[in-house]
């Protein structure tokens, strides 16, 4: 029998006035799962997140966190969850540090712990600084660092990369993938998919108040797959790692192990055999598969970031492969969004 | 080394809002800025005012005098508009800048939040207060004021910008936007400060008479009143109990509406107000009885429950707000914490506001009626009869009306979604009813071309009970029995309507808590099948599987 998922929601529905903003919604996050909450705004993204995060009560159905009924034990809920608003401000006038010590004494935690959180989030260096002086992307560094004051179980994180420029986008990506490392569940929202992409392993896409799909994306591409026209299926590029593959897992420049659903596609243009370069490219480092789909082009699934491509180009180049263009493919994530949903709103 | 034990107070856990709040201001630069002006800004209207003073044929004393009112005149405004201003920052700045969910999701309870916000906007205003304190040893230079009257006077000083700053964040607790929490208590606060300060001059005279060593026409009348009035049950009555009441039922409530405001809508919001109005019905019903018993006259009881009136109007307001009843939330704790049916009955629900804000509006109504009545019934003469005729105008009348209010709020309440609706709807309703009738009743003597029985016209309207009873009051013989029937008449319809609009909630808010109700059972139904249904796949699996395991087991 599966394990206690870490949020459960079930047929919630919640109105402002007399507009239905989540109407029937039903998902469960497993455990120590990376958890991505798709929608476009106005979705109903924000409003799911309140009901969990106890600051709205559901209008109708139940939502559990750990077991817990948010509705009736909301003090034991916030004790499990950390929740980080969509544009949540902080303090002026006040350092990193007393900053911390501030929501640890509030948590109730001794004081020791904002150290090991400092050093979690690499903000040790910046403990002295006063907040107001700080970039969006430390700021959103310092509310992760305030959320992991009383070590919850669940990150509740929404829109947590907004505002934020791609360095520092990459590297909140890479801090969500240690801390799901260090066991937490976190749930995750978003209207950017690329966002979600590199680090998801399940998600939920929401679309007008309604639940369009939820699970982990490799079922729910599956399911899309087998629904989909024969003529329009793709095959499959290269089978999933099987339990207990040896090879090394992909890195990411934080040195964070990304997790095998992050995986993207690359289109590579050619003058010459296709297939002569599927052979060069094939059994490479972070590649997953790579099929010839046209006499001067191939497509290349791959684990990793922007630096396999680099390395690729590099090695091809060195072979003597003339390149035309690199493009890379919709990812997973994205062409479920794009099938799953109408789009109405974007 | 062994350390010194402190003291379980300091030892405990300091208040991190306080002290976190603290250590911005710190940071704030313009602060001593502020504070230098402010100072500089009185040391010069205290010298200017010294000066001119001295030019003219006074002595030292009175100069002294002068310099102390004008000084603590000064303070009083000063901390009338500074800690208003400087606690609308502190909640709904918290709403502005969203910091406010982190904050409420660490688990400090509302009232931690309260009382460190509210500590911290204190200490800011006491700044003030402690920066002015040197000018306002300027007046020893020249007599006429004691130490006791100087150190006195800035005790009610602290204590009245404790009553600012509790209304202050009262109102930013409500806020959600800065500048609207600033320019509300700014414009309450430029309104009441004068107000007060003039019922605070106009009552020296009736200090005056009462204890002839208190000055006549000083503002700042109660410190030397402490220092010069005798001690006897006056001074204990007028100079302990009603400064004490004054000051800690206002800031009980501002408190508790803080509470309130920080506490989530689906939370007990309501506890914490009806116990106040509870209390303070009780205690201001109780002391207008003991007023009255203590003047020996009827008519002392008719002004006090017009007073008791106006307390119970906002009595009717405050429980405008109420939700239409206790929510799932609400409902769990109390089977969880197992509440009596007292607690319960002070929780949320417009119908139990209703029923506990009559039972106690009308008790006090009763008990100062009463009182006025015992006062008149001594008496026995013809003038007391009628001043008991004209309170039982009065208290019919204000009862009756109350009736009304109660009944059409809560009907109202039941009837809409919104808090604030039922609220804007009684203060017009209660606008329109206290002075339509009059131009009515105006609009009815002009058109008969004389006065009449125009001003029967006006018997709808709430003042008319109390010209009714000036008119009545005082005489040795009844003067015309008419308009006395239509005010009791007009007090009748009023609880009439009253009940009906009351009957109609109550139908009301059940058929909605019914649909709520039956909304949740149906859900909770869904959820357990969908659980048993859960539970039957996963048991047919294992069923299964195990049946999987054994065929493979088999030999054959």
């Amino acid at each position: 029998m599966s394990a206690r998922p870490a949020i459960r929601v079930r047929h919630l529905w919640h109105r402002f006035g007399g507009m239905d903003v989540v109407r029937d919604v039903t998902f469960d996050v497993g455990e120590g799962e990376i958890f991505g909450f798709i929608g476009p705004n106005g979705a109903g993204k924000t409003t799911t997140i309140r009901v969990m995060s106890t600051l709205l009560e559901p209008m109708a159905g139940r939502v559990e966190v750990d077991g817990h009924d948010v509705t009736l034990e909301p003090e034991k809920v916030r004790k499990i969850i950390g929740y980080m608003p969509d544009h949540a401000g902080v303090y002026d006038r006040i350092t990193v540090r007393e900053y911390l010590e501030f929501f640890a004494e509030a948590y109730g935690v001794p004081p020791d712990v904002v150290e090991v959180v400092l050093e979690l989030t690499d903000l040790k260096k910046l403990e002295a600084r006063l907040v107001a002086t700080m970039s969006k992307g430390m700021k959103q560094r310092l509310g992760l660092a305030r959320i992991l004051l009383h070590d919850p179980k669940i990150l509740i994180l929404d829109e947590p990369a907004s505002d934020l420029d791609p360095r520092a986008r990459i590297e909140i990506r890479d801090l969500l993938l240690e801390l799901r490392a260090l066991g937490k569940t976190i749930f995750l929202s978003s209207h950017i998919l690329t966002e979600l992409a590199d680090v998801c392993t399940s998600v939920a896409i929401l679309e007008k108040g309604r639940l369009v799909v939820a699970g982990p994306i490799s079922e729910i591409a599956e399911k899309m797959r087998a629904r989909a026209p024969a003529s329009q299926r793709r095959p499959e590029l290269g089978a999933p790692r099987p339990a207990g593959d040896a090879r090394p897992a992909v890195v990411t420049a934080g040195g964070v192990a990304l997790p095998d659903e992050a995986q993207h596609r690359v289109k590579v243009r050619i003058i010459g055999d296709a297939h002569a370069v599927l052979r060069l490219i094939v059994g490479g480092p972070g590649v997953v598969g790579a099929r010839v789909t046209s006499a001067n082009q191939l497509t290349v699934k791959y684990q990793g970031d922007e630096r396999f491509v680099a390395d690729m180009v590099r090695h091809l180049v060195a072979q003597g492969v003339s390149l035309v263009a690199v493009e890379p493919e919709r990812t997973e994530l994205e062409r479920i969004f794009l099938e799953a949903t109408r789009g109405e709103l974007q | 080394m062994s350390s010194i034990p402190r003291p379980p107070r300091l030892a405990g856990r300091q208040n991190p809002v306080f002290l976190r709040e603290l250590r911005q201001s710190a940071r704030l630069l313009r602060t001593p800025f502020i504070l230098m002006t402010v100072t500089a800004v009185t040391a010069f209207v205290l010298s200017a005012v010294g000066g001119i003073m001295m030019t003219s044929k006074v002595g030292p004393a009175e100069v002294g005098r002068a310099l102390h009112h004008t000084f603590f005149s000064i303070a009083y405004f000063v901390v009338s508009l500074a800690g208003p201003t400087v606690s609308a920052n502190s909640i709904a700045q918290e709403r502005e800048g969203r910091t406010w969910e982190a904050l409420m999701l660490t688990g400090l309870s509302p009232s931690v939040i309260a009382r460190g916000k509210f500590t911290s906007a204190y200490t800011s205003v006491a700044m003030f207060i402690v920066s002015l304190a040197p000018v306002g040893a300027l007046p020893f230079l020249f007599g006429g004021v004691t130490a006791i009257e100087v150190v006195l006077a800035f005790v009610c000083l602290f204590v009245g910008a404790a009553l600012w700053v509790a209304f202050g964040l009262a109102v930013s607790s409500k806020m959600e936007n800065l500048r609207a929490a600033i320019v509300v208590t700014l414009l309450v606060a430029v309104v009441t400060a004068p107000v007060i300060y003039g019922v605070g001059i106009s009552l020296t005279f009736a200090a005056h008479k009462l204890w002839p060593a208190v000055p006549e026409g000083w503002p700042v009348w109660l410190p030397s009143a402490y220092e010069r009035a005798p001690f006897g049950w006056d001074y204990v009555g007028y100079l302990l109990v009603a400064p004490l009441l004054a000051a800690a039922l206002p800031a009980w409530f501002f408190y508790e509406v803080t509470l309130a405001n920080l506490t989530s809508v689906t939370d007990d919001r309501s506890t914490g107000i009806r116990r106040w109005f509870l209390v303070s019905a009780t205690v201001l019903a109780l002391g207008a009885a003991a007023t009255t018993v203590g003047s020996g006259l009827a008519s002392v009881s008719a002004v006090m429950l017009s007073l008791y009136a106006w307390f119970l109007v906002l009595g009717t307001f405050t429980f405008a707000g109420e939700p239409i009843g206790p929510s799932r939330r609400v409902l769990a704790r109390w089977e969880r914490e197992g509440a009596g049916a007292v607690d319960r009955a002070l929780g949320p629900g417009v119908m139990r506001a209703t029923t506990t804000s009559l039972v106690i509006g009308l008790g006090g109504v009763s008990v100062i009626t009463a009182a006025g009545l015992a006062v008149g019934a001594l008496g026995g003469s013809a003038t007391k009869a009628m001043d008991s005729l004209a309170l039982m105008v009065v208290a019919t009348y204000t009862a009756g009306f109350f009736v009304f209010l109660a009944g059409f709020t809560a009907w109202l309440r039941a009837r809409t979604n919104s808090v604030m609706t039922p609220r804007i709807l009684l203060l017009v309703t209660l606008g329109l009813v206290l002075i339509g009738p009059w131009l009515a009743a105006a609009i009815g003597g002009a058109m008969s071309g004389g006065v009449g029985h125009a001003p029967l016209l006006a018997a709808p309207s709430p003042i008319y009970a109390l010209v009714v009873a000036a008119e009545v009051g005082g005489r040795s013989a009844m003067p015309d029995v008419t308009a006395v029937i239509v005010a009791s008449v007009a007090a009748g319809a009023w609880a009439v309507a009253g009940l009906v609009a009351l009957v109609a909630a109550a139908r009301r808010c059940d058929a909605v808590i019914k649909a709520y109700d039956e909304a949740l059972s149906r859900g909770d139904a869904l959820l357990a099948e969908e659980d048993a249904k859960a539970a039957a796949d996963v048991a047919e699996m294992d069923a299964n599987a195990t049946g999987e395991a054994d065929a493979t087991r088999s030999p054959s």
